[in-house]
């Protein structure tokens, strides 16, 4: 990974303002993330949201932004596939001694995606500074917790993008799962009922932000939590074999591109 | 055995219709590209992959690299499987499609080849060590630290082929790799090819629909037509199962001393087929050209002699019409 990094850092400062152009977007992506913040904390701290105060939402805020800075490590690559495979350009990546996976992550892997993580490490501190009274061990399962759910979330978005080695368009789908996704900001215990069930189980988003929020605050009894981990871990096994299988029987059914 | 590719097909998925029909109702075909294709590659050496466009080079070439896998068949390279056991495969091979280049257009080119070294974790010295083996080779150590997009085609494919063979890979894959260069370039760059195979003792195969590019260069040719192996064999075997024979125009100011039917029947001793024109004799020969040469010149008063050499290409026309 560290080849594909440093080359991409190269190519980045090729062009000043591409360079500038990419850091930029990191700082105004940051910006509106604190902006967020302080609008916030124009509202009294003990308000509510449904049950949440705004103090508790503010972990749903740093999990949120973890959730996205790890889809931008992990999964950027992946939306380039649909056009890969309908070019032939995949070639490129399967001449390499290097699984399929790696060379999709390491080609778009651009060194300010690595600042993502450092970013959402500040707002958990800002999250746990209006919130000083959290069980470490908590937090740091919570956090756990946190990571194997974007994992999730970047295996199931990798295997929707793997789906475009039998149907042409999936960039479009991908998107529109993406914006369903967006949803992972708000508290989502609330739900009831079939949409809970399709946000927990079929497109897994509950996992993301609202989960490990519940755990850090102390929501749930030790035996939801006991389910809410069993499930994360169940979706996570499915959905890994699910990818492999996916990317073996996609690459079966690649056609390359004719002569090109 | 080096490769074994053994009963091969594969075939492509193709929409039939595009437009407001094919939206509506779209409806897929198979359009088979290799059919039962055999051929092995026992010894190092250049073998020409040739055949006309859409003959089913690339497929072959995308097979053995596992790029593609088979609808039917057995490949093998190096003792491998190429789609199952692609990644360990792919550090033994070097593999260029003319068509494509795997060097990042707006950086230098040194830049690319140092990912490629992290790539195929080759140590620093040894890499070091075949970057200026392979630059002054190739004559390209003043332009890797440019960016492709300032190089010409013929520079960029070089600086492709290198970027190939850092890894000192055993076994080549060249997919048409002098496309689309001029008649200069693509000479020099068969030379460096030719000179980098001899040296270092590796295998090679090498697609092109351009016979006469391939014809001084491969020990051995594979020439597929439809998906299928039309020959297999040397230049020689190709020339003795094709019946291509190289023809001698000698014009002559009548005979010598000797009787024109013994000297017509000596050189029929030797040469394919002779017929007389007027003054002109049409010779053609496989071999024995001294003995023709030796024999013209005791029975006739030669004025003139042109030598007609049949290239590949001539063989596979003929190949083709019966």
């Amino acid at each position: 990974m560290m080849s594909y990094l440093r080359l991409n850092l190269r190519e980045l400062m090729a062009f000043r303002l591409n360079f500038t152009m990419v850091f930029g977007q990191l700082i105004a992506g940051t910006i509106q993330f604190f902006l967020f913040w302080l609008l916030l904390g124009n509202f009294s701290l003990d308000s509510t949201f449904g049950s949440w105060s705004f103090r508790e939402i503010s972990f749903i805020v740093a999990f949120y932004h973890l959730n996205f800075s790890l889809f931008m490590l992990l999964s950027v690559g992946f939306l380039f596939l649909p056009i890969l495979v309908i070019r032939g350009d995949l070639d490129d990546i399967l001449i390499l001694p290097v699984s399929p996976t790696k060379g999709l992550v390491g080609r778009s892997l651009s060194p300010d995606r690595l600042l993502y993580p450092l970013v959402s490490v500040v707002i958990l501190v800002l999250a746990l500074v209006i919130n000083p009274l959290v069980d470490p061990l908590l937090l740091l399962f919570g956090i756990l917790v946190a990571i194997a759910a974007s994992l999730l979330e970047n295996i199931f978005m990798m295997s929707f993008n793997l789906l475009s080695f039998w149907i042409g368009g999936m960039q479009a789908v991908v998107q529109a799962l993406n914006n369903v996704y967006t949803a992972k900001q708000f508290p989502l215990d609330g739900l009831r009922g079939a949409g809970r069930f399709i946000l927990t189980f079929i497109i897994p988003i509950f996992f993301m932000a609202t989960f490990p929020a519940e755990i850090i605050t102390q929501r749930i009894t030790f035996e939801t939590l006991l389910w809410g981990v069993g499930s994360l871990a169940g979706l996570l096994a499915i959905w890994i074999w699910l990818f492999r299988s996916l990317w073996f029987r996609g690459l079966r059914n690649y056609q390359s591109g004719g002569s090109l | 055995m080096l490769i074994n590719f053994s009963k091969v097909s594969k075939s492509y998925k193709i929409r039939l219709q595009n437009g407001l029909k094919g939206f509506l109702n779209p409806v897929f075909h198979r359009v088979p590209a290799l059919n039962d294709l055999s051929f092995t590659v026992e010894n190092p050496g250049i073998t020409g992959l040739i055949g006309e466009n859409g003959a089913g080079k690339s497929t072959a070439i995308k097979l053995l690299t596992g790029i593609l896998s088979p609808d039917s068949g057995e490949i093998s390279v190096l003792g491998m499987d190429p789609f199952r056991q692609r990644k360990q495969l792919m550090n033994l091979v070097g593999i260029v499609f003319g068509q494509r280049s795997i060097l990042r257009p707006t950086i230098p080119v040194r830049y690319s080849y140092e990912w490629l070294r992290g790539i195929y974790r080759v140590p620093k010295e040894e890499h070091q060590k075949n970057l200026e083996y392979l630059c002054e080779l190739f004559g390209i150590t003043e332009l890797i630290a440019r960016p492709p997009r300032e190089l010409s085609l013929g520079q960029r494919r070089k600086c492709d082929i290198v970027a190939a063979l850092l890894h000192s890979p055993k076994f080549l894959f060249l997919d048409e790799p002098s496309i689309g260069l001029d008649f200069r370039a693509k000479h020099t760059l068969r030379e460096l090819l030719v000179r980098y195979v001899r040296e270092n003792n590796v295998a090679a195969i090498i697609s092109s629909h351009d016979l006469n590019e391939l014809e001084n260069m491969c020990d051995n040719f594979l020439i597929v037509s439809h998906g299928s192996l039309q020959f297999s064999g040397t230049r020689e075997d190709i020339e003795h199962e094709m019946d291509l024979n190289n023809l001698l125009y000698v014009e002559t100011e009548g005979p010598s001393d000797v009787p024109i039917e013994e000297s017509l029947s000596g050189l029929r001793q030797f040469a394919t087929s002779v017929v007389q024109e007027g003054d002109t004799l049409k010779i053609a020969f496989n071999d024995s050209v001294d003995r023709i040469m030796k024999l013209l010149y005791d029975g006739f008063k030669v004025r003139d002699i042109k030598v007609q050499r049949k290239s590949l290409e001539d063989a596979l026309v003929v190949g083709d019409t019966r």
